[in-house]
């Protein structure tokens, strides 16, 4: 029983079904969605900590997986997201009991004078999905906004996403604002213009060029 | 009229060819500065006081650019263009998207409460409508204006309700979205129509982006935006808008922009009445003139398409015209002077 409705509950997300009321994917109509199946689970008394592990993550896992080799596309992937969050909200409550633990802290902003938050979104949900407790500062983040949340919250990683050419350069001067108050707090750098030898130059401690490289980096960091 | 380009009438037949899969035309983006005298003693207008001013502030940026024309270098095919861009999208600003001038560039931004309906926005036309009109009262025919970067479709749609809530509704409201893009459609023809009035030089025009130049009307297409969708959701939501546009404008180039966009090549190669493929790698990708992208020109030609090459640096030039062929090829080179342009015209003749 519990591990059918795992079962269903990550095919919900690779698939983007949120809700029973969400028309997509056309096959799953007028079934349920995320949203019910994590409420079935928890009265079911399966562990939040399941929910996460064994179905959001095992699903994100394979969606980033099919994001990568263009097997679906960003519509796609920002509907398994929906979903996730969909599901997460109903885990919210055992994360701030404690009842849940999660790998850590992440903290994720699109650099001052850049607006492109697409790529900045996608990873931060890939990431909340991977186990991790997503701070997400939004667009145009100023330095002075990312040293701040570092400082409430020691032990957290950063990551800090750029588009334009004219704003990759703006992201040196974070990483040597936080860096200065914090020099062990750990920096993955990403987004179209930049490349793992631009990350290093500008002190970043990781790159990823797509979320799944990202997760990956996350994952060696916090083993 | 004679304008300030001696050699006009040749660069407009290298143009026809060019549209027609034939010949190269030999450019760049925007212009340079010639040596030596001015066509006309022209002087600028004061110092721009904000960032509106210089933007857009009709008369003072129909002075600014009736003075740069009258300096700019037209050797070889460039043109004698004016270019009256307006932002990233002139059309969503006339459907409601907010312009915002900048140091660099101009910004767009999403239509406050845009509720799904595409709706004609006076204001934003007017100030498309100031600038045409002053900067044709001042050219007197010595030079062209340029028809600002409309943009169409998708890209539009984002622009008004911003990029992730369209491809949710690509997903969520198919048909909304199709309805949406019809109206799209229907708001850029009426704009179209509007813009070729008041610009077109006996039936000829100009087209700022990418400097195009075509004996009728003439339109750079693109969806930028594809690079985040699938090859079909490109056959349903682009596709049937962009050979509408391939249909009733007499000549089109259709911009692909990043190697995520190449995936929609096919579809794109399919329409029947698209003359050329302008192709823009994206940062960190070699420029125009990088062997990596000489399959790709092979392909378009051989495809029916003309191509546009972009930022081809001087010694690039040769070997691309020997591996890719000298017929229906458009390139831009970064020239950073007059002497430059002489030495890109050696090269070029020796192919003609
Ligand atoms: C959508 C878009 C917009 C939208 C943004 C909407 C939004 N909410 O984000 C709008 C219309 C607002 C926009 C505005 C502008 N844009 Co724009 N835009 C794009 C476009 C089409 C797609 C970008 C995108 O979302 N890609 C898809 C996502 C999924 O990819 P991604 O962001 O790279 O993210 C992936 C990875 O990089 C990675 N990642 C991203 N961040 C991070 C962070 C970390 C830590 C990690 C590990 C990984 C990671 O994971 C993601 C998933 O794979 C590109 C064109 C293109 N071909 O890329 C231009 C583009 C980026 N824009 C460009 C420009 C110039 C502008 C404007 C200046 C235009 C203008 N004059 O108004 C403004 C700038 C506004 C500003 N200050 O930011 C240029 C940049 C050129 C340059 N050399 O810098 C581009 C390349 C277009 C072009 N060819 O000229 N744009």
């Amino acid at each position: 029983m519990s591990l059918e409705l795992l079962e269903k509950l990550s095919e919900c997300v690779e698939f983007g079904k949120i809700n029973q009321a969400s028309p997509y994917p056309p096959q799953m109509k007028g079934q349920s969605g995320a949203d019910e199946i994590t409420k079935e689970a928890l009265e079911a008394g399966i562990a939040p900590s399941d929910i996460l592990n064994n179905a959001l993550i095992t699903a994100m896992n394979k969606v980033g997986q099919k994001y990568t080799e263009n097997k679906i596309f960003v519509p796609q992937m920002l509907l398994s997201a929906k979903a996730m969050s969909a599901s997460m909200a109903h885990l919210k409550p055992f994360f701030a009991s404690g009842a849940v633990q999660r790998k850590g802290k992440f903290i994720i902003g699109t650099v001052f004078g850049d607006l492109h938050d697409i790529g900045k979104n996608l990873f931060g949900m890939m990431v909340e999905g991977a186990g991790w407790e997503v701070i997400d500062l939004g667009i145009d983040v100023k330095i002075e906004k990312f040293v701040e949340t570092v400082q409430q919250n020691p032990g957290a990683v950063v990551g800090i996403s750029a588009l334009l050419t004219t704003t990759m350069v703006n992201m040196k001067p974070v990483i040597d604002a936080i860096k200065a108050i914090s020099p062990d707090t750990k920096i993955i750098v990403g987004g179209a213009p930049l490349s793992s030898d631009f990350a290093s130059q500008i002190g970043a401690d990781g790159y990823g060029k797509n979320p799944q490289e990202g997760i990956v980096w996350l994952d060696k960091i916090s083993a | 009229m004679q304008t300030w380009k001696s050699n006009f009438s040749e660069t407009k037949k290298h143009y026809t060819d060019w549209w027609n899969g034939k010949g190269i035309v030999l450019t760049m983006w925007e212009h340079l500065f010639k040596e030596g005298a001015p066509y006309e003693n022209i002087l600028p207008p004061p110092p721009h006081k904000d960032l509106n001013q210089l933007w857009f502030d009709p008369i003072w940026r129909a002075q600014q650019l009736h003075y740069t024309m009258s300096r700019n270098s037209y050797l070889a095919d460039i043109l004698p263009v004016a270019n009256t861009q307006l932002g990233p999208g002139s059309l969503a600003a006339i459907l409601g998207s907010v312009l915002e001038g900048r140091e660099d560039t101009i910004w767009i931004h999403q239509k406050p409460d845009f509720d799904g309906q595409i709706i004609f926005d006076e204001k934003g036309w007017k100030l498309h409508e100031d600038l045409l009109r002053n900067c044709v009262a001042n050219a007197r025919g010595k030079y062209m204006v340029g028809c600002p970067d409309l943009v169409e479709g998708l890209d539009v749609l984002a622009s008004l309700k911003g990029s992730d809530n369209v491809l949710m509704d690509l997903i969520m409201d198919p048909d909304g979205t199709l309805e949406q893009l019809r109206k799209i459609n229907e708001a850029y023809f009426d704009v179209f129509n509007r813009i070729y009035d008041i610009i077109n030089v006996n039936g000829e025009m100009a087209f700022c982006y990418f400097s195009l130049w075509a004996p009728g009307t003439v339109s750079k297409l693109q969806v930028d935006i594809s690079i985040m969708i699938s090859e079909d959701d490109y056959r349903t939501f682009c596709l049937p808008f962009l050979r509408e546009q391939t249909e009733k404008i007499d000549y089109t180039l259709y911009h692909l922009d990043g190697v995520d966009a190449i995936r929609h090549l096919d579809a794109i190669l399919e329409l029947e009445n698209l003359n050329a493929i302008q192709w823009t790698p994206g940062y960190g990708q070699p420029q125009g003139g990088n062997p990596q992208w000489y399959e790709l020109y092979k392909r378009i030609l051989t495809g029916g398409k003309s191509v546009m090459a972009n930022w081809v640096t001087l010694d690039e030039l040769e070997p691309l015209l020997d591996n890719v062929g000298n017929q229906g090829m458009h390139i831009n080179v970064d020239f950073k002077s007059e002497k430059d342009i002489e030495q890109a015209l050696k090269i070029v003749e020796r192919y003609r």
